[in-house]
């Protein structure tokens, strides 16, 4: 074929200028680049001399962090899914989990609608299991329902009789579908969150 | 060629090994054998195969059974199934799960009872506290036997599971 005969040698030929001018480009800067503003100029001895001063007492500031820092062990790189795992936060601790909880429970009676229907029976109820002598030594101090629990506020005379509450009210009308149990920290004081047959947290 | 009960055999084992590398959550079952009086042990408390057993038509009892979970690997209590025999047909059989702290304060209870007759088979309650729980107990009141000729009330086994 004579197309391809002459193709070879034209394709060479066209190649080889190209490369002929583009390194002549490279090696005499263009009319452009002879008239760029400067933008670097030498240093004069004096700033020579004053950055040298300033990256000596860099130096010396970083060599006293160092030696001020405790010894630290390099963090281990997780790899495959560990990494994936190492970016969430981890689970709550059934302790916070609980905590948690009661947060829930005490916001939910404050804003529930009230079902007056249920709440006023199970707040006499819960009157009356604290003014008998079912629970000795725990007063009530102030009952409150809303319509999927209640709060009890309690004080006890002692820790043993705050110890016992538990025990002796779980299976006792209406405590005994859920109850949990906010002790206070300060004071001999109980909160109770009464749940309501058919409620969950 | 290759033996056939070999290769039943490896894909068995293959089998059973990817059940347990997929099932993390822990279950303990355990025997109300364990359960612990609350007050001094008489005559017709028994403990044999089907747990504690209240054998006397004297009074009623009650137990405590402690949950079994793995904190080493992070196990915490998920739900619990308690199986009881309640024969007495005017005083439940009671069971209250009680989740605590590490220091036995109370944080949740719930309470589930049934009864019966002489010829009933088991029960099972079942709790699922919310959140999960990190310890705790079942505390049940066992009732007496109704007369010297009926069988008596149990609480036989219950199983803690984690999550």
């Amino acid at each position: 074929m004579n197309f391809q005969k002459l193709l070879a040698p034209t394709l060479g030929t066209v190649l080889l200028v190209g490369g002929v001018v583009l390194w002549a480009r490279t090696q005499h800067p263009t009319k452009e680049a002879l008239h760029a503003p400067v933008v670097a100029s030498a240093a004069t001895p004096e700033q020579v001399q004053q950055l040298a001063g300033e990256l000596a007492a860099l130096r010396s500031e970083l060599a006293n962090v160092r030696q001020n820092a405790p010894a630290q062990q390099p963090a281990a790189v997780p790899q495959g899914s560990a990494a994936i795992a190492a970016q969430d936060p981890p689970p709550p601790t059934t302790e916070e989990a609980q905590r948690m909880a009661l947060v829930e429970l005490e916001a939910r009676v404050e804003t529930e609608v009230v079902d007056r229907a249920w709440s006023i029976p199970t707040e006499q109820q819960i009157d009356s299991v604290f003014r008998s002598n079912t629970v000795p030594g725990s007063h009530a101090l102030s009952v409150k329902c809303a319509s999927s629990l209640c709060r009890v506020a309690l004080r006890h005379d002692t820790d043993k009789d705050r110890d016992a509450l538990a025990t002796e009210i779980a299976s006792t009308a209406p405590f005994e579908y859920g109850t949990y149990y906010a002790r206070s920290e300060t004071s001999l004081e109980t909160v109770l969150y009464v749940m309501r047959p058919g409620a969950t947290l | 060629m290759v033996n056939s009960k070999w290769v039943q055999g490896s894909f068995l084992a293959l089998a059973l090994g990817l059940v347990a590398a997929s099932s993390s959550a822990e279950s303990h079952t355990v025997s109300g054998a364990v359960c612990q009086l609350t007050t001094a042990k008489e005559s017709g408390d028994v403990y044999n195969q089907f747990g504690y057993v209240r054998a006397t038509t004297l009074s009623n009892k009650n137990i405590l059974c402690p949950l079994v979970v793995d904190h080493a690997n992070g196990g915490s209590i998920s739900s619990v199934l308690a199986t009881v025999y309640a024969r007495h047909p005017s005083i439940n059989l009671s069971c209250t799960l009680i989740v605590t702290d590490l220091a036995g304060n109370a944080f949740f209870s719930q309470n589930q009872q049934a009864s019966g007759t002489t010829a009933s088979g088991s029960t099972t309650f079942s709790w699922t506290p919310s959140p999960s729980a990190a310890y705790g107990v079942i505390s049940c009141l066992i009732p007496r036997q109704e007369t010297s000729t009926t069988n008596p009330s149990a609480f036989t086994s219950y199983i803690v599971q984690g999550g």
